[in-house]
């Protein structure tokens, strides 16, 4: 005998809306912990056109609707954390502590923790690469492309593997081009009559 | 039961659709029109007027025509935005008994959402004369970004039209539903939408049936209005240099020459010039009487609007920013809103996008198909396979901390229905309450952004300081409606929270007002 698929969904949701405070993230995406990052957007995809409370309220009692609300509510927020790699890292951490959500503290210590390993500041390892890294950053700064492309390269020279140099480098030649290039069309997007 | 509609209740005109036998349908007026002015006249044979009939009375009776209520829908009186509308309306705004916002027409106050309403009404009304049926539901468009008190301003307009809200959609996400309804495709797409009165662009992923907004960002103050306030301005100079008189403050000829700048825009739309004249400008109390006529062409509007159109692209780089995406990664661009018509915006979005815009949809009614269809997924009980909307909110929602700063607790892009919860703290010994105010927008500063409202919970037991621990959690709903509830961890008790002072409408207004008087 089967059931009528829309009655199964709501079966599902009243199911997962009971054992909401069990389930954590990768549960409510239905996605294995150790699953590759491409696998998250998918199951995003996939739990979104089945769970969202406009596609399984139709005719159900209003009492239901809160219910589909509240469990789309928890997967939205799963995808919120999984989706960026930081964000799944710092989850995974406080998972294995046997906390199954992000809570605002959790959030900000997360973002935190990205900003600093973001934070091209902080990214010179060597004294000598240092200074040419501070002039490089304030090259940047001053749109002096050319400066600043010298001396990360200098500064490459002292930390031959410093990714966060290397990711400069190229945000910095790519900032020249478009400096050509918008010099050349004298500013695209300005009105021409 | 009555049928669901999509009404797109723009700032200069609005437009009304729905599902028939699968396909969207736009409703035409009588005459054929399939937009209408959300313009509302007052006192014109003794009755309200509505729509193309109301836009008439504008030139004789400007002081009793109320235009572009929707720029003041959940304002606060003394905000920038309202200052500049006053300076600009021959009607009267005003502040009402609650300290809300109120339009003053022939000695009467009316709330914003209760101008709103004649227009929803005027829009049902022509839905049901084409249809034959009754129509007491509809989606609802907004801009995206419209903050909760604008939102729940425009709930309350539906409420008082005697409308089932079914959601309140943002603009750009309905222009996209429509545009890749039945399409099938994977795309990123970006949707610029310049209507009368407010800016918008949103950057979604469309997969298949599955629409999910990735990053929005707009002004609420920018639009097809303020190219012709602009252009009316200069027009202003050049008429007080030709005529050496000083006029500026006068409003009838404000409002004539705001109406020769939208004319104006029109004809350069075609031409390349265009001859302005307005006959008797003005009338001296001596009895003299004072042309306007000037020439106008295509480059020297440009160079008068220019600051305006690079406003929009300003917003633009603020919402790929937030997606994380260049502008070489959007597959198509979608103009909506009427602004978009003009060459001078089409050639300009193409510039900054790097491709010609997609020019399969009509900008006037996509808004209200794409409402129309979502009104129809929303109450369609037969079907499993509609689409599905995964919008995002706007703004970023916060608290006011010490210091006057404000910490975010939803930060704004974040996919709604969503919800986040906050703990807080007495601060001194037997603290009986704690005061919280919500503010929605991006400053660090509380007092720069909207204040949605403040809250107390009281009869907290009485502790040493930071004893007392309040959960608040913050929820934004599907409508991009922000409701707050909080529990206190001694006494454990939940109480829901409506947030208050909105649109400044009390419950019992929203139901008794009525539209007995409006002549369809």
């Amino acid at each position: 005998m089967t059931m009528d698929p829309r009655l199964r969904i709501r079966y599902e949701i009243e199911t997962m809306h009971e054992l909401l405070a069990e389930l954590d993230y990768y549960q409510l995406l239905q996605v294995k912990a150790a699953c590759p990052q491409a696998d998250i957007d998918a199951a995003f995809r996939v739990e979104g056109r089945r769970l969202h409370p406009d596609r399984v309220s139709a005719g159900a009692p209003p009492e239901f609707r809160t219910v589909a609300n509240t469990v789309f509510k928890a997967v939205n927020d799963a995808y919120r954390v999984l989706r960026d790699p930081d964000g799944r890292t710092h989850y995974d951490n406080e998972l294995r502590a046997g906390r199954l959500r992000m809570d605002q503290e959790a959030r900000k210590a997360a973002e935190a923790e990205a900003a600093a390993r973001n934070d091209p500041n902080k990214a010179a390892r060597t004294e000598k690469g240092g200074k040419f890294w501070k002039l490089a950053l304030q090259g940047f700064a001053d749109k002096d492309f050319n400066g600043a492309a010298m001396n990360i390269q200098f500064a490459l020279s002292f930390e031959p593997d410093n990714e966060v140099f290397k990711e400069w480098l190229v945000k910095v030649n790519v900032a020249k081009e478009e400096i050509k290039k918008e010099k050349a069309t004298h500013n695209a997007y300005k009105i021409r009559i | 039961m009555g049928v669901a509609v999509g009404i797109d209740l723009g700032t200069s005109n609005s437009c009304v659709a729905a599902m028939r036998d699968g396909e969207p349908v736009v409703f035409a007026d009588q005459e054929g029109r399939r937009t209408q002015p959300s313009i509302v006249a007052f006192g014109y044979g003794k009755s309200t007027v509505v729509g193309w009939r109301a836009k008439r009375q504008l030139m004789y009776a400007p002081e009793s025509t109320v235009v572009s209520a929707k720029r003041l829908i959940g304002r606060r009186p003394g905000s920038e935005e309202v200052e500049r509308m006053k300076s600009q309306s021959a009607f009267g705004i005003t502040t009402g008994e609650q300290g809300d916002l109120r339009i003053r027409v022939q000695g009467k106050l009316f709330s914003p959402a209760e101008i709103s309403a004649h227009v929803l009404v005027h829009m049902k009304r022509i839905a049901e004369a084409a249809l034959g049926e009754t129509v007491d539901k509809a989606v609802i468009t907004v801009p995206a970004y419209f903050n909760d008190n604008q939102r729940q301003a425009t709930r309350d307009a539906a409420t008082i039209a005697g409308l089932e809200c079914l959601r309140i959609l943002n603009e750009p996400t309905a222009a996209a539903l429509a545009y890749g309804f039945k399409q099938g495709k994977r795309q990123h797409i970006a949707v610029y939408d310049l209507g009368g009165g407010t800016f918008d662009i949103s950057i979604l992923r469309i997969d298949d049936d599955f629409f999910e907004v990735i990053a929005t960002a707009g002004d609420t103050f920018l639009g097809g209005d303020d190219f012709d306030y602009c252009a009316a301005d200069e027009f202003m100079r050049l008429f007080c240099q030709q005529s050496g008189l000083d006029v500026s403050e006068n409003r009838t000829v404000r409002m004539k020459l705001r109406e020769a700048a939208e004319r104006a825009k029109v004809a350069l739309s075609t031409g390349e010039a265009v001859e302005v004249s307005v006959p008797t400008l003005y009338r001296s109390p001596e009895g003299k009487e004072y042309d306007f006529a000037t020439t106008l062409d295509r480059f020297t509007y440009a160079q008068w609007v220019m600051p305006l159109v690079q406003r929009t692209f300003d917003v633009c780089e603020d919402a790929l920013k937030s997606a994380n995406m260049g502008p070489r990664q959007i597959d198509h661009v979608l103009l909506v809103g009427g602004m978009t018509r003009y060459p001078l915006i089409r050639d300009s979005v193409q510039g900054f996008f790097q491709k010609a815009p997609n020019a399969s949809v009509n900008p006037d009614e996509v808004v209200a198909i794409g409402a129309a269809i979502q009104a129809h997924n929303l109450t369609n009980e037969e079907e499993t396979a509609s689409s599905v909307l995964l919008d995002v909110t706007p703004q970023s929602l916060g608290v006011r901390t010490v210091g006057g700063f404000c910490e975010t607790i939803i930060p704004r892009n974040t996919a709604i229905p969503t919800e986040s919860t906050k703990v807080f703290h007495t601060a001194f010994e037997d603290q009986s309450e704690v005061r919280i105010s919500v503010f929605q927008g991006e400053s660090r500063m509380a007092e720069d952004n909207e204040l949605l409202g403040e809250f107390v919970l009281d009869g907290l037991p009485a502790r040493q300081r930071g004893q007392v621990r309040v959960r608040v959690t913050f929820e934004i709903d599907n409508d991009g409606i922000v409701h707050v509830r909080a529990v206190d961890s001694v006494l454990g008790q939940e109480r829901a929270i409506r947030i208050e002072a909105r649109s400044g409408l009390s419950v019992a207004e929203v139901q008794t007002a009525r539209f007995d008087d409006i002549d369809f």
